[in-house]
């Protein structure tokens, strides 16, 4: 099971977002670290398929990324992403199910099963425009889920979460880290420091650090803020 | 296929989940409503003065109608009628339909006399004192009339000889039936097609644009059918949203018109509601051509908002441009003697929905085979719908999520 990402720019008019990364990503939990407009995003988007390099190539285990079947192993919860306000948190992971190519038994047993794992059994059934916004923010994660994926991309996936659905998320993505990749970006270092067994970290579109992280190496929040601080230095 | 019917029924779900749906289908029936009852409220005036009110000038007019139902419009008919309105004193100081002698003699055979200066083109007071009631001569004027009619638009030798097949296929003298309901469709057939289409323009604007503004596109499109499936699920949906939409705000002018004026006239020759059409149909076959139409004209305008809203990215910019679609309909003539250029804008969909237009002169000749507009425009908008489907997949794949 390998990820690689060969190379891969994404330019607008004038400002290079995302600049010549590559990185073979394995079995594990990788936390992408980086200031805002770092390229975080935009480098998960093309993962994603959503968003086309400008050069490079990203592929899964020798599928490219615009294959259907890159996208059959792919789970994705977007940074702020909407809902169908009138759809039950049922409806939607079925709706999601559907486009995810599951069978009708399959995406009802996984949708249950989801909803019970991200504790919204009890208002599967009402419409989403009255959920919370933590309510909303775990939804998306079961529907990043539905597929059992081989890839899994979150971004800013504990935005909106309680302490204690913080640390029940951290620990799922934990078990799913064991058999799948997971690619997980916040800001909030202590989740990475946690979750992640290799770090990621972006600065102006670069991967400025892609290694395993211990404590042998000091606390990965002053490592980050030194970078950012470093930034705004040069910004300045 | 078993996902493509799941992933259908979610977007019609979608689609009729919509509030602006409901409301907008409400406003439609009170439009409905207010134009087909708006003739039988309030009163008629003449020089300041009440007549009488609208709902009894109706009834009236019906009684008189029904009267004549069944009755040949030959030599016997139409000396009748002539003799009837020339018991009327006419003057320039007194509306002809205000004496006594037009309510007593004249009123009852009305429904003849207007398709006698429908057909002759006559003026009124003429026609009662020059015009020689003559059967045959009515006839011949009809068709001396039509073939003007038809070299003024600048048909061809071919259309001309066509249309003139066609008129052989009508029978004549034409048999009178009170119609008044098909005459109210018919009449509402504009009103109704245009409410039809402004629905569809409001509802489908968001089909695709709103996936774009709510941000669900990125979890749509990063799934293994939300690239391909889901746009014709979409389409799908439209469409079924789009032929619903015109059944339903069809029956219900239809159920409403048969409860106000009943159902005589079926059978009833087309041309005793529209004189200068040449098609040997009934006033009710007309009608359900006419609707039958709208739905087509409802399928290819539902596609063209859909793939507007993936191309513009906006419910308002798409809203925007159909709604001025429409109006520019109402507005631009293009003159006949640009003759292709106008019957390209007369089958345009938002300009194509009007009597005059799906009971047309022009036609549309295939290897020698002649089509009426409502035979051939309803094939055009079919081919239409799936080109203009198929120029909107690849925009729709082509989408790219950046810049949020």
């Amino acid at each position: 099971m390998e990820l690689i990402i060969d190379r891969v720019s994404k330019q607008y008019k004038n400002k290079i977002a995302v600049d010549r990364i590559s990185v073979k990503l394995q079995r594990g939990v990788y936390g992408l670290l980086g200031t805002n407009g770092a390229g975080k995003t935009t480098l998960m988007r093309m993962i994603c398929g959503i968003l086309k390099p400008t050069s490079g190539t990203i592929s899964f285990d020798g599928i490219d990324v615009s294959e259907e079947n890159y996208r059959s192993v792919l789970g994705y919860l977007p940074q702020d992403f909407g809902y169908y306000p009138e759809f039950t948190g049922m409806d939607f992971l079925l709706y999601m199910a559907a486009l995810k190519g599951m069978g009708k038994a399959q995406a009802k047993r996984k949708t249950e099963e989801l909803l019970e794992l991200v504790s919204l059994q009890d208002v599967a059934k009402k419409k989403i425009k009255t959920y919370s916004g933590g309510m909303k923010q775990r939804l998306g994660i079961a529907q990043a889920l539905l597929n059992q994926p081989k890839l899994l991309v979150l971004d800013e996936p504990t935005a909106g979460l309680d302490p204690k659905e913080r640390v029940r998320f951290r620990n799922l993505i934990a078990d799913l880290g064991k058999e799948n990749i997971v690619l997980l970006s916040t800001h909030i270092v202590s989740d990475i420091e946690q979750i992640a067994e290799r770090i990621l970290m972006m600065k102006d579109g670069q991967l400025i650090y892609q290694d395993k992280w211990d404590d042998s190496n000091g606390r990965l929040e002053d490592f980050y803020l030194h970078h950012i601080d470093e930034e705004e230095g040069e910004h300045e | 296929m078993n996902n493509f019917r799941v992933l259908y029924r979610y977007e019609c779900k979608k689609l009729f989940g919509r509030k602006i749906v409901w409301i907008t289908f409400a406003l439609c029936i009170v439009v409905i409503i207010i134009s087909l009852c708006i003739p039988f409220i309030g009163s008629y005036y003449a020089g300041g003065e009440l007549i009488d009110t609208n709902l009894n000038m109706y009834q009236t007019d019906k009684r008189y109608s029904e009267a004549l139902s069944g009755r040949e419009i030959n030599q016997e008919l139409l000396e009748e009628t002539i003799t009837a309105y020339r018991k009327i004193p006419y003057t320039n100081e007194l509306q002809y339909s205000l004496t006594e002698q037009y309510q007593q003699y004249a009123r009852p055979y009305s429904p003849i006399f207007n398709f006698i200066v429908g057909t002759t083109n006559m003026q009124t007071s003429d026609a009662i004192l020059s015009w020689q009631p003559n059967e045959d001569d009515l006839y011949a004027q009809r068709q001396t009339w039509l073939k003007t009619v038809w070299e003024d638009l600048g048909l061809s030798k071919g259309e001309i000889d066509f249309w003139q097949k066609r008129e052989t296929q009508i029978e004549t003298p034409f048999v009178y039936q009170h119609h008044e309901a098909y005459s109210t469709l018919l009449s509402h057939y504009q009103t109704v097609s245009l409410l039809v289409l402004l629905f569809i323009a409001i509802c489908l604007s968001g089909v695709f644009s709103e996936e774009h503004t709510r941000k669900t596109d990125q979890i749509i499109l990063c799934s293994p059918l939300g690239k391909t499936w889901i746009y014709w699920a979409k389409i799908t949906a439209g469409i079924s949203f789009a032929v619903i939409s015109a059944i339903l705000l069809s029956l219900f002018t239809f159920i409403m018109t048969i409860c106000l004026h009943g159902t005589d006239g079926f059978n009833a020759a087309f041309q005793l509601l529209y004189i200068s059409n040449s098609d040997p149909v009934t006033c009710g076959q007309a009608i359900l051509i006419a609707f039958g139409c709208m739905v087509f004209a409802a399928i290819v305008t539902s596609i063209f908002v859909m793939v507007l809203s993936e191309l513009l990215h906006s419910n308002i910019a798409t809203l925007a441009i159909s709604t001025g679609l429409f109006i520019m309909a109402m507005i631009v003539v293009v003159p006949e003697q640009y003759r292709l250029l106008a019957q390209v804008w007369d089958w345009l969909p938002w300009c194509f929905l009007a009597p005059w237009n799906v009971f047309g002169k022009y036609t549309l000749s295939i290897f020698g085979h002649y089509l009426t507009s409502w035979q051939a425009v309803p094939m055009i908008y079919f081919v239409a719908s799936i080109v203009i489907a198929a120029i909107g997949k690849p925009i729709y794949q082509r989408f790219q999520v950046s810049g949020r």
